[in-house]
């Protein structure tokens, strides 16, 4: 199935695209997405995905699925374990960039 | 000059004289702070501080619409300062055209009832929100990048301040690229959020990052607790 990743600010920087639109295999969950986006662009990207406060102790994820804030428990109750669907746009974005 | 927001139901002449009533400091004049400035004057808002050491170069007019080719090497705050008092002469309009420090913002911000911040900078950013956590002033914080931006906006006693969301460990660009039509929108939003926090008309959503797509035409809400701990606002 196809679905879009989407870097936003910073994430662009590191993968150098705004976006770009992937082959996955059926139920691919966000966790493997992370995966598998690692392998291509290191492990900076993976960090920029949890980055947070140091001085927090929650855990926060820089994720969007469909413009909805993956941290929502209500709208996804299993986060990370969420698994994506066709024609899914996956968006990664931390806080940051000029004015 | 205002009779079509004072039609607007739940607006009307209270919150306009409450507009008229406030004072506003923008931290940055370039293609967020600019922009944002001429929504807050048109506005009516009664007194703006104009904030920004920098000059005008050919590279900021993507984006810096407040300005144009004739104001190349001018001074922003003061070419600002007269495009929005041709804009609202009844506006005062206070001018800091130089370089400042966190030390400076003390004084800059007293008697401000909003503030939109529109550094380029985290350290920055979190220097300002420390000032006005400390103070008990509203502020809009505004990132843009690219096709994205974010606003975050700061209420003293509700919710999280921007130092519960980032920190000095966060990645800092040093050359942005990004759209003149990303720091419009950051812009509108930044502005949007001064004129609800002041008039007390909607929500303005503090506590939340409000990201802004526009190569994939959408907007996000994300939470984000407040820091029990937070140096700034958690005492």
């Amino acid at each position: 199935m196809q679905i879009t990743a989407r870097y936003y600010g910073f994430f662009s920087t590191v993968t150098r695209k705004l976006y770009e639109p992937m082959q996955v295999s059926d139920s691919l969950t966000i966790a493997e997405l992370i995966e598998v986006l690692a392998k291509s662009y290191g492990y900076k990207f993976t960090r920029l995905c949890f980055i947070r406060p140091l001085y927090s102790e929650r855990d926060f994820m820089n994720i969007t699925l469909n413009h909805q804030d993956l941290n929502s428990a209500g709208k996804f109750p299993v986060g990370l374990q969420t698994e994506l669907k066709e024609g899914d746009l996956v968006s990664f974005g931390v806080m940051g960039g000029a004015a | 000059m205002w009779s079509r927001q004072i039609a607007i139901p739940g607006f009307g002449e209270e919150g306009q004289k409450k507009l008229k009533e406030s004072r506003v400091a923008m931290l940055g004049l370039g293609g967020v702070g600019g922009p944002a400035a001429l929504y807050l004057a048109a506005a009516g808002v009664g007194s703006l501080v104009l904030v920004d050491g920098d000059c005008v170069q050919l590279s900021n007019l993507n984006r810096q619409i407040l300005f144009d080719s004739s104001d190349l090497g001018k001074s922003k705050a003061d070419v600002a300062a007269k495009r929005l008092q041709q804009l609202n002469p009844d506006q005062e309009v206070e001018v800091v055209d130089r370089q400042i420090e966190e030390r400076d913002l003390e004084a800059i911000l007293a008697g401000c009832r909003f503030v939109l911040d529109c550094f380029d900078r985290n350290a920055d950013r979190l220097a300002v929100n420390r000032v006005c956590m400390l103070l008990g002033i509203g502020a809009a914080h505004g990132f843009a990048q690219d096709l994205s931006g974010e606003v975050f906006t700061a209420i003293p006693g509700d919710g999280s301040c921007l130092a519960c969301a980032l920190d000095e460990s966060f990645p800092e660009t040093e050359v942005t690229a990004v759209m003149g039509v990303t720091t419009g929108m950051v812009a509108v939003s930044m502005a949007s959020a001064a004129i609800l926090s002041l008039t007390g008309i909607g929500d303005p959503m503090a506590g939340y990052r409000l990201i802004y797509d526009l190569a994939f035409p959408g907007m996000t809400r994300v939470l984000v607790g407040k820091n029990p701990r937070c140096a700034a606002c958690g005492r």
